[in-house]
């Protein structure tokens, strides 16, 4: 990847908005006619028109309409309550159209805190506010894949392309090694494990990230990775509003594996072979390496069935999603309603994952008596996803020499044995079909080929994927109902108690069924049910007290919580069922015992809090707050941990001394410190359980006896206790012309101590792992928002965000252990060493390849050797001797690559032209690597042109000298061969509307219609070096589970260009 | 106003202190932590029950670091492209590293049960030092007559481990008691001659320590647990290992006169389904099949790759493939005697070989039931036989075992072209050096235990290893590994064998865990 181009873009768009013009001048004084209206064309009657440096000055009338007399240079200023005023320069007599637009970057505006609401002028922590724009005209199934690259210093990584998939999450990076690094997301106040899953973005008013451990040590022992709270919409005292608004659209995949056809592979073998006749170093037995199997497949591509299967085409669908929403709000002053249904159903590109939304919300505010207000909240949703059975890597994998489908022809082929006389054409294709039969062809040279005797073209049982996607169903439901309401009691007009109960509910089940013979021939069909149900109940009360004295002001904030979890899940295994098309347990003739069971979890905190603030002038500024929280999770006299923390501001721009400094219209310097806490763990690690182990004993087949066995992977710990981060934040806020362009910088350090993580053992002692509380981890980084009204008139608006992140983390302290190795699936190494980063690549430096077996004989002649048994080996990779003993072994690994990005960026501009609104969203991460696991396998390596492109042949045809041949050599795997770069940037969406004219909506009797439409990774970037066609995937199950293996992707799935059409009507 | 104002502060703080505690303070629902059990026999047993269970595990490797390094089996498709099979090729030809996922995976299983094994003896009292297993006060209560049986088992369980480590990965970690992480960081690698200590102390206590009641009085719900006469017939095998087969002999002739085990007459009797647990089974590791979790894989392991369900439902993955030298080395012409234990060992699908003593129908894949053999009455006579070494009562053990294979007396002609007793009259045939013995006893071992995991261990312990294996590469190289890409030569692929590579690497990732001692790896890794 070019960074250099994105810097020049980044440039480009911060120096424009700069730009502006100011009009020029004259003396004649002359009359302006004009009307004030809002964006939506509403008129707005009652606005003010001053003239600047005058006391002249008028009101809007019912209309909306204003006249005044000013001389010609002089500025019209024009002001509206919850809008942001705007000037007219006065050149001459004219009619003009002032449109007003809705306040947004106002530092007036209220910002949303643990526990309560603060004004954005005085916050002293670092939060980002997100208000929802256009959320819900992102073609997308969940809230998180909104959000991507829109604030600073949350990333969000799509790191699967299955619709509804879990996105990885990360508030400033990398902040525990722990279970887990998902930041706290708390949904109005209820903290919900899966809150940006099922949020409909439609109903969201806003969305605060908490970063800075001061903000988040409210949320005391879960906010170390940092609090996302969702805040959403209520109704507003006014008429009803109704509104319907729909969009569709379509997708396909932006880019995929070059794979080779058997045809072009098998033409490649022979120009390969023919160049090695000729190399006098290759010995005779090595001049031909084309085999019978491989023969057989071109064989079977070119004259059996004709044509090549792309498997890659044959795993898409034509994707579609669509999505309808419908909102009713409104109320009186006393009782206020928000209501809103919406439906959405999307669909990957690839065959068999789809998934279906339904959300319904409503919310009541009301005012009981002067003292006495509640409010209710009640949001049930039901999510429905159909999961492919099949990864992507099998479909890329599966040779392109079989068909899909048996036509007439390769079913009278395979027919040839008699194991296979029923085949019919239509039948799926499977490789064991066409093995152990005799093949006799032509071969690209020209020459006849007889295979002489039975081949096995493709030694594989398994099917192929689309007939296992085709028997094996994968459905997931999810019943989810998060409701509640609270009470709050005006002891006194400025001391408020509120006590609030809330339930979440979610009610999962999983469905599996696989027909008979679905992976392999043989296979029993099987249903698989599995259901979670998960109860969370959560009490909290909460005191609040604000005073203002003068030009003191106080606030103050007691609360004491509870939050219980009770988790059952359930999985029944049934086998053997009579037909395929029956899936009731009842028939099924066998229940696994094995895999049947039933499993109770609990988890309880208990809170208690507390915070005051004090401001002078709103100029001087100063927070503490205080947390302690004890866990289940820890044993006893472990269980509790507190998180006090501390903040302050300054605002400069309110000091004497920057009164003429008017071009600053807001500079605020913050500075916070604070300490927050992780406990993500499993339940009860700090004792070593019993798990079954059953023995069969006795006579003849024997009984099964029960057993119990301490046979856990991970040893347990009775000290483990809260992990802990200490953060110091600074913050600067700036606002220039009036707040015309804001800019935002932090800069912060946290040091995590304690850190809970699973550490290697020795596997002797029967687990490879054990928890413990160990360790320190240091984080650092910057984030940059930037706001900037490029260009704002009546007719024409540009605005550009830009938010930029940068964090570097550094492994401080390992329990006294100097570096610990975890593990990937293929034996890949993630190093974690005291003094960097918590994550590197870790294995051998390559140095090109073995080009000739003179080369290594010159090598061992200096005296170099190798304990790697297939190192010395011509076409395999060459490492390099790192320690420099002239000795390749296990001590010449190094570190080779770390996952972490060096930054992330997002710019987002928006356009207004009269009813035309253009919004463009651009998001890169920098400086990123990956492990291409798809290097593992020896289909990628033969048939992916990324790996077999320019690959040594022979001493005299080496290839471009970097890339080895495929099976000769040490393994991959283990090497800085696999690592590439993942960073990306890529145009993510596009959103084009337009607003009909009131004129023509009040004539269909509607408030306002807009359509629009949008686009989806319209452009993406890649790496140069990168192989794969997706830099975000990411293996996030089993081993990749563990935050400190990051960085590792196989079978990435193509990503979705969507396109959408869409319309929204108010009423 | 205000009494309602005291009210709600009295309130919430009643809640906050009295419902605390019962919100944080919980214990799992579903499972029993460790300091909540082995607290009696019932518990204990059921412990060690669990210990039992962590034998299967282990089986699912130990053929892929002893048969298949043998002239028993081989890797089936050059140049597969699967990963298994990577894996397989490493060890078939002797060119793994330190860091072969299944060299660690049947470590660490292995390791996972002796934890297990270890818990149950210490809640025992019984403890390891000095060269001595004694039985001490443990935590669980029960009568010495209860402790002694558990005890005894337990430690058979423990020495059966620990001979299989030292065998195949020399100088292993001698753990003797459950280890916290701290302590284990603490632990090297013991001498192979100190590993032989505890397992030969183990076996004698827990050959004492059991019941000498014969085959013919065990109680019909116990059968599979360990017995004296298995802890007996072990160790005489850990005695023939160590060179001390002055010590195994008595030990073996025990066995055979008072066990009350034998041979069964028919050969495939004695791996029936139908039939297990039967006379000729000292010891076996259990399997169940039914959809308990407790069947066997070895069924669908090694039956042939795409067979549908021609051989067993659910088709076979093609592991452990036969050598073709293997399936020439039974004896069975069209006519006259042929050997009987052939059809039962293996068998051919679309003209490929697969490993058939392990296959019984199933209804689900990998469910079999087969149980596994460890000690078998065949195995006690022919350990006698190479105990007593060349002569003419150790050639007739070997025709006892072949009798019942089917041999037929040697009259005339060529001796190799049917399937003989060993002429003990002197004739030209007749066994007449120790070389020549030992060649038979080897022969003989290598069909009556293929692939039950006992060749690479008896060509190692009888020297042989490295010429057969060596000759093995010859036997099949036209036919097998010449067809491997990129090509290699036969005497590339013999260099790679040597003495010390008979011995598997220590797992990398347990070398690289530890960073307070140095741990040296196996020469040649």
């Amino acid at each position: 990847m070019n960074s250099k181009v994105y810097l020049r873009g980044m440039f480009l768009i911060v120096f424009s908005c700069f730009l502006f013009l100011t009009p020029g001048f004259s003396q004649t004084k002359v009359k302006i006619q004009g009307v004030v209206k809002s964006a939506a064309g509403e008129t707005l009657p009652g606005a003010s028109v001053t003239i600047k440096d005058s006391k002249q000055g008028t009101v809007t009338n019912n209309q909306g309409e204003f006249t005044i007399t000013a001389e010609s240079g002089k500025l019209l200023l024009i002001n509206y309550l919850g809008y942001e005023s705007q000037a007219y320069s006065v050149k001459g007599a004219a009619k003009v159209t002032i449109t007003l637009q809705e306040v947004k970057n106002n530092m007036n505006e209220v910002v949303v805190i643990g526990y309560g609401t603060q004004k954005k002028s005085s916050v002293t922590g670092a939060v980002s506010k997100l208000k929802n724009e256009n959320l819900d005209e992102i073609p997308t199934s969940r809230l998180d894949n909104a959000l991507i690259g829109k604030i600073a210093g949350v990333t969000i990584q799509n790191v699967s392309s299955e619709v509804g998939a879990d996105p990885i999450v990360r508030v400033r990076g990398f902040s525990s090694i722990s279970a887990s690094s998902q930041p706290l997301v708390v949904v109005d106040g209820y903290p919900v494990p899966d809150g940006l899953s099922f949020v409909n973005p439609q109903d969201v008013e806003s969305i605060e990230v908490l970063k800075d451990a001061a903000s988040a040590a409210i949320y005391g022992s879960r906010a170390a990775n940092g609090v996302i709270l969702i805040t959403t919409k209520s109704g507003v005292s006014n008429k009803p509003r109704y509104s319907v608004k729909s969009y569709y659209g379509f997708k396909k995949a932006y880019a995929l594996n070059p794979i080779m056809s058997v045809t072009d592979y098998t033409k490649m073998l022979f120009a390969e072979a023919a160049l090695r006749q000729n190399d006098p170093t290759v010995p005779a037995n090595g001049k031909n390496l084309i085999t019978g199997p491989e023969r057989a497949a071109y064989i079977i591509e070119d004259q059996i069935s004709g044509v090549p299967t792309d498997w890659q085409q044959e795993a898409m669908q034509d994707a579609s999603i669509a999505n309808i929403q419908l909102g009713i709000s409104g109320g009186s002053k006393d009782l206020k309603y928000y209501i809103s249904a919406s439906g959405q159903k999307d669909q990957a590109i690839l065959k068999y994952s789809d998934n279906e939304r339904l959300n319904v919300k409503a919310k009541i505010d009301g005012t009981l008596s002067k003292k006495v207000s509640f409010s209710f909240n009640f949001n049930p949703s039901y999510i429905k996803t159909q999961r492919p059975a099949v990864n992507f890597t099998d479909y890329f994998r599966f040779g392109s020499f079989l068909p899909v489908y048996h036509n007439d022809f390769t079913a009278a082929y395979v027919h040839q044995n008699s194991q296979w006389a029923d085949i019919l054409p239509g039948d799926f294709v499977q490789a064991r079909h066409f093995n152990g039969l005799q093949y006799t062809g032509t071969m690209p040279d020209g020459t006849l080929w007889s295979s002489g005797g039975p081949v096995d073209p493709f030694a594989t049982s398994n099917n192929t994927p689309l007939s296992i996607a085709a028997r094996e169903t994968n459905n997931q439901q999810t019943y989810r109902i998060l409701g509640g309401g609270d009470v709050s009691i005006k002891f006194l007009p400025n001391l408020i108690f509120k006590s609030s109960v809330g339930g979440y509910y979610t009610q999962q089940e999983n469905n599996t069924f696989t027909k008979s013979n679905a992976r392999k021939d043989g296979d029993v069909n099987a249903a698989v049910v599995y259901t979670k149900n998960y109860l969370d109940l959560l009490f909290e009360n909460t005191l609040n007290y604000n005073l203002t004295r003068g030009n003191h002001n106080f606030t103050g904030l007691l609360g004491f919580t509870t939050q219980q979890t009770m988790i059952k899940e359930s999985n029944i295994v049934g086998r053997n069922f009579p037909t395929d098309e029956f899936e009731t347990l009842n028939q099924a003739a066998q229940i696994d015992q094995a895999l049947t069971k039933t499993l109770k979890d609990r988890v309880g905190l208990i809170s208690y809090l507390g915070r005051f603030t004090y401001d002078y002038k709103n100029k001087y500024l100063l927070a503490v707050s205080y947390r302690t929280d004890g866990s289940s999770y820890f044993y006893k006299g472990k269980k509790y941990g507190s998180f006090p923390a501390v903040s302050a501001g300054w605002g400069i721009a309110k000091e004497d001394f920057m009164k003429d400094v008017t071009w600053v219209s807001n500079m605020k310097l913050r500075a916070s410190y604070g300490a927050t806490g992780n406990n993500k763990i499993p339940s009860f690690s700090f004792q070593n359980l019993l798990y079954p182990g059953n023995y069969s004993f006795g006579n003849g087949n024997g009984d099964v006896n029960l057993g119990l066995s301490p046979n856990s992977d991970v040893l347990a710990n009775p000290n483990i206790t809260w992990e802990r981060t200490y953060e110091f934040n600074a913050g600067l806020d700036l606002g220039f012309m009036a707040d015309r362009f804001g800019l935002t910088l932090e800069y912060y350090n946290s040091k995590t101590d304690k850190l809970l993580y699973k550490r290697s053992t020795q596997s002797f002692s029967g687990s490879f792992e054990y928890i413990n509380n160990s360790g320190k981890i240091k984080n650092q980084g910057v984030e940059i928002e930037l706001t900037s009204n490029n260009i704002k008139n009546g007719k024409f608006q540009w605005t550009t965000n830009l938010n930029f992140s940068a964090n570097r983390n550094k492994l401080l302290e390992l329990g006294g252990e100097p570096f610990q190795y975890n593990y990937g699936e293929r034996s890949e190494i993630y190093a974690a060493i005291v003094g960097q980063p918590a994550i590197q690549f870790f294995g051998y430096k390559t140095d090109g390849v073995w080009t000739s077996q003179a080369q290594i004989d010159e090598a061992k002649a200096n005296g170099q050797t190798s304990t790697l048994a297939k190192y010395f080996a011509p076409g395999g990779l060459k490492f390099v001797d790192v320690n420099g003993d002239n000795k390749i072994d296990v001590d010449d690994r190094t570190p080779i690559g770390t996952p972490f990005p060096d930054f992330t960026w997002g710019i987002n501009n928006s356009f207004k032209y009269k009813g035309f609104d253009l919004n463009i969203l651009i998001q890169g991460v920098q400086g990123v690597q990956v492990i291409n696991g798809d290097a593992n396998y020896n289909e990628s390596r033969r048939y992916n042109e990324n790996f077999n492109k320019n690959r040594w042949i022979s001493a005299a045809n080496p290839g471009d000298g970097k890339t080895p041949y495929y099976t000769n050599g040490e393994n991959w795997m283990l090497t800085d061969y696999v690592i590439e770069d993942g960073s990306y940037a890529a145009l993510r969406n596009v959103i084009l509307g337009y607003t009909l004219p009131s004129k023509f909506t009040k004539k269909v009797g509607v408030k306002g219609i807009r359509v629009y439409t949008s686009a989806d990774n319209v452009v993406y970037l890649m790496g140069s070096s990168y192989r794969g066609i997706n830099p975000e995937a990411r293996a996030t199950s089993s081993q990749y589970s563990s935050p400190l293996i990051d960085g590792y992707q196989r079978g990435a799935f193509p990503i979705a260009r969507t396109y959408t059409f869409g319309i929204d009507v108010n009423f | 106003m205000k009494s309602f104002k005291y009210l709600t502060a009295g309130l919430l703080l009643a809640i906050s202190t009295t419902a605390c505690n019962k919100i944080i303070d919980i214990d799992p629902i579903s499972n029993i932590g460790v300091d909540a059990s082995y607290r009696n026999y019932e518990e204990t047993k059921v412990a060690l029950t669990g210990s039992y269970s962590g034998l299967q595990k282990p089986l699912e490797f130990e053929w892929m670091l002893t048969d298949l390094r043998t002239d028993n089996s081989k890797q089936g498709v050059a140049n597969s492209s699967a990963t298994i099979n990577f894996e397989f090729n490493d060890l078939d030809m002797f060119t793994l590293n330190s860091a072969h996922d299944k060299v660690y995976q049947y470590w660490l299983t292995t390791y996972k049960n002796l934890r297990s094994i270890n818990y149950v003896l210490k809640s025992l009292g019984v403890s390891y030092a000095g060269g001595q297993t004694a039985v001490g006060e443990g935590t669980a209560k029960m009568t010495q007559q209860q402790k002694n049986q558990l005890a005894g088992e337990a430690l058979f369980l423990r020495a059966y481990h620990y001979f299989n480590l030292v065998r195949l990965y020399g100088d292993v970690f001698l753990v003797t008691e459950p280890v916290d992480p701290e302590q284990s960081k603490k632990i090297n690698r013991t001498p192979i001659s100190e590993c032989y200590q505890l397992i030969t102390a183990d076996l004698l206590a827990a050959k004492d320590l059991l019941s000498p009641a014969p085959y013919s009085a065990a109680t019909n719900t116990e059968a599979g647990h360990a017995t004296s006469w298995a802890a007996k017939a072990l160790l005489a095998k850990v005695y023939l290992t160590t060179n001390r087969a002055s010590n195994a002999l008595p030990l073996l002739n025990d066995v055979i006169n008072n066990s009350g085990h034998g041979m069964l007459p028919s050969f495939s009797d004695v791996f029936s389904i139908n039939n297990e647990m039967n006379k000729e089974i000292l010891f076996t590791v259990r399997f169940k099949a039914g959809g308990f979790g407790l069947g066997n894989l070895m069924g669908n392991n090694f039956a042939p790759t795409s067979s549908g369900s021609a051989v067993i439902n659910g088709d076979g993955s093609g592991y452990n493939y036969p050598t073709n030298d293997l399936d020439l080395t039974y004896k069975t012409p069209a006519t006259g005697a042929a050997d009987g234990r052939k059809a039962v060992t293996m068998a051919k699908y679309n003209s490929k070989l697969y490993v058939k003593k392990f296959i019984s129908p199933v209804l689900v894949k990998f469910d079999g039931e087969n149980d596994f053999p460890i000690l078998r009455f065949s195995d006690v006579l022919l350990m006698k036989a190479e105990a007593l070494g060349f002569g003419t009562e150790s050639v007739n053990l070997i025709n006892q075992v072949r009798t019942r294979a089917g041999a037929a007396d040697y009259v005339t002609g060529d001796f190799n072209a049917g399937f003989y007793k060993y002429p003990t009259d002197g004739s030209a045939n007749a066994i007449a050096t120790p070389a020549q013995f030992l060649t038979a006893l080897l022969n003989e071992r290598r069909l009556e235990f293929a692939f039950e995991n006992q060749r690479f261990f008896d060509l190692v312990r009888t020297g042989q290893a490295i010429t057969v294996i060596k000759n093995h590469f010859a036997l099949e190289f036209d036919a097998h590994y010449k067809a491997y890409r990129p090509a290699f030569t036969l005497a590339d692929l013999q260099s790679h064998l040597t003495t010390e590579k008979l011995l598997l690497p220590i797992p990398q990732r347990e070398l690289d865990a530890n960073d307070q001692i140095k741990i040296i790896q196996n020469p040649g890794y």
